[in-house]
C-alpha cells in the first residue's frame, strides 16, 4: 500500500510529479546507503526483533507525513526525510524476514521450502489487494488517511509478530567476521548464487520496462494510426504528443 | 524433486511464455503470458529463495540477505532508465522483444548453471556414499 499510497499523496498534495518522483526516490536511496549497515543492525538485534523494531518505528514515520499535512506544514523536505528512514528500515526488515524462517524452522530443505511457499502466496497476495485496498482508500476517504491506515498496518504487523511468532533463539556469539564485505564475498564465490543473484537481479531490472511497454500500448493514445494494419505494433511515428504519453518512470503506477 | 533440480526445470518456464507478449498488442495474449509466467514463478519461487537462505552459513545470513535485499529493492527501478526514449522512438515492441529475450537468456543460465550445481551434488554425495 506504501508504494501506491505515499506518491499519491504528494502528488495531491503538491501537485508536482517531481516531487512524488523525488520521494520514491528518497526511499529507495534510503534503501541503498543504509542497507548495508542495516545489517550490522540485523546481526545485533536478531530477525525476531528487528522485525518488531522496523515495524514499530515505520508506524509513526508513516503517521507524521498526514500529521504535517493536517498541521499545515509545508512539508515536503520533512517528508524526503521520513521517505529515506521508510526506504532505509526497509532493507532490514525484508531480510529479517529471510533470516528468521530457518532460526524457526531449522536447516531442512523441504520444510524451509513449504514455508517459503506459504510465505511467497501470503507476500503475493498482499502485494496484489495492497494497491486495490490503497486506491480504494484514497478514492473514499482521501490520500492523508489511506497513509494513517497505512501506519496501522505496521502496527497491526508488530503486533502479530510479538504475539504470534515464537522468538528464536540468538545464534551463538562468533569472532569470525560476519560483516557485509566478508558477506559480498561468500555471494562472489558461492558456486550457485554467484551466478543466481546477479542473473535474477537482471531479469528482475527487466520486469519494469516491460511493463512500461505494456502500459504505453494499453494506452489510448498509442492505437494504430489511419493506414496502418489494424491491430499492428504502433511505430515511432504513431507515438503519441508528449502531453499524452504516459509516463514511463515506475513513479507513474501511482 | 529436490529444490534445485526443480528450479532446473521449471525456470524456464517464466521466460518463454513472455514471447506472446510480442507476437501482438492483445490484452488476452498479455494475460495469457503473464499468467503463464506467474504459474511458473509460483513453482521455483520457493525453492529459489530457500537455496538463496540456505546455502548461506546461519552466521552470515543478516549481511548476505540485507545486500540481497538492497541488490533486488534496486534492480526493478534501474530498469526504467532508458526505457522513455526507446519507447518513444520505436514503440513497445522492441522494447518486449527485448524483455522477452532477456528473461530467456537469464533463465536458460539459471537453468544450465542449477544444473550442474545439482548434478555435482549428487555425484559427490555418491562418492561419499
Amino acid at each position: 500500500m506504501t508504494w501506491l499510497a505515499l506518491p499519491w499523496f504528494v502528488l495531491v498534495t503538491s501537485g508536482s510529479a517531481t516531487r512524488m518522483s523525488a520521494v520514491v526516490g528518497a526511499e529507495l536511496i534510503g534503501l541503498a546507503v543504509l542497507g548495508i549497515p542495516g545489517g550490522a543492525v540485523l546481526r545485533r538485534l536478531g530477525a525476531w526483533r528487528t522485525m518488531v523494531l522496523s515495524d514499530a518505528i515505520r508506524a509513526p514515520l508513516m503517521l507524521a507525513i498526514p500529521a504535517l499535512y493536517w498541521a499545515g506544514v509545508d512539508a515536503f523536505a520533512p517528508i524526503l526525510v521520513l521517505a529515506f528512514l521508510l526506504g532505509a528500515l526497509a532493507g532490514p526488515y525484508f531480510a529479517a524476514q529471510k533470516v528468521i524462517v530457518p532460526e524457526l524452522l531449522g536447516e531442512d530443505e523441504a520444510l524451509v521450502g513449504r514455508a517459503n511457499a506459504l510465505f511467497q502466496g501470503a507476500t503475493r497476495m498482499t502485494m496484489l489487494l495492497g494497491p486495490v485496498l490503497g486506491g480504494i482508500l484514497i478514492a473514499t476517504v482521501s490520500a492523508p488517511w489511506a497513509l494513517v491506515v497505512d501506519a496501522g498496518t505496521y502496527i497491526v504487523s508488530a503486533v502479530l509478530v510479538l504475539t504470534l511468532v515464537p522468538r528464536p533463539a540468538p545464534l551463538p556469539p562468533t569472532d569470525e567476521d560476519v560483516g557485509a564485505r566478508r558477506g559480498l564475498r561468500f555471494l562472489a564465490r558461492e558456486p550457485l548464487l554467484r551466478l543466481w543473484t546477479p542473473v535474477f537481479a537482471l531479469g528482475d531490472t527487466a520486469w519494469t520496462p516491460s511493463s512500461s511497454a505494456c502500459r504505453y500500448w494499453s494506452s489510448p493514445a498509442s492505437t494504430p494510426t489511419r493506414g496502418s494494419p489494424a491491430g499492428s505494433w504502433p511505430r515511432s511515428a504513431s507515438a503519441p504528443s508528449p502531453a499524452t504519453r504516459p509516463r514511463t518512470s515506475f513513479c507513474s503506477s501511482a | 524433486m529436490s529444490g534445485l533440480k526443480l528450479v532446473a526445470t521449471c525456470v524456464l518456464g517464466q521466460a518463454l511464455p513472455l514471447w506472446l507478449l510480442t507476437i501482438h498488442p492483445s490484452a488476452w495474449l498479455a494475460a495469457v503470458a503473464l499468467c503463464l509466467s506467474g504459474l511458473a514463478n509460483g513453482i521455483v519461487n520457493p525453492p529459489i529463495h530457500s537455496q538463496m537462505t540456505l546455502r548461506v552459513p546461519p552466521q552470515l545470513r543478516p549481511s548476505v540477505m540485507t545486500v540481497n535485499v538492497m541488490i533486488f529493492g534496486l534492480a526493478q527501478p534501474l530498469g526504467v532508465f532508458g526505457v522513455g526514449p526507446v519507447l518513444d522512438a520505436f514503440g513497445p515492441q522492441p522494447v518486449l522483444v527485448a524483455f522477452a529475450a532477456v528473461q530467456t537468456l537469464a533463465m536458460s543460465l539459471i537453468a544450465v548453471s542449477t544444473l550442474a550445481v545439482h548434478r555435482s551434488a549428487v555425484a559427490a554425495r555418491g562418492a561419499q556414499a
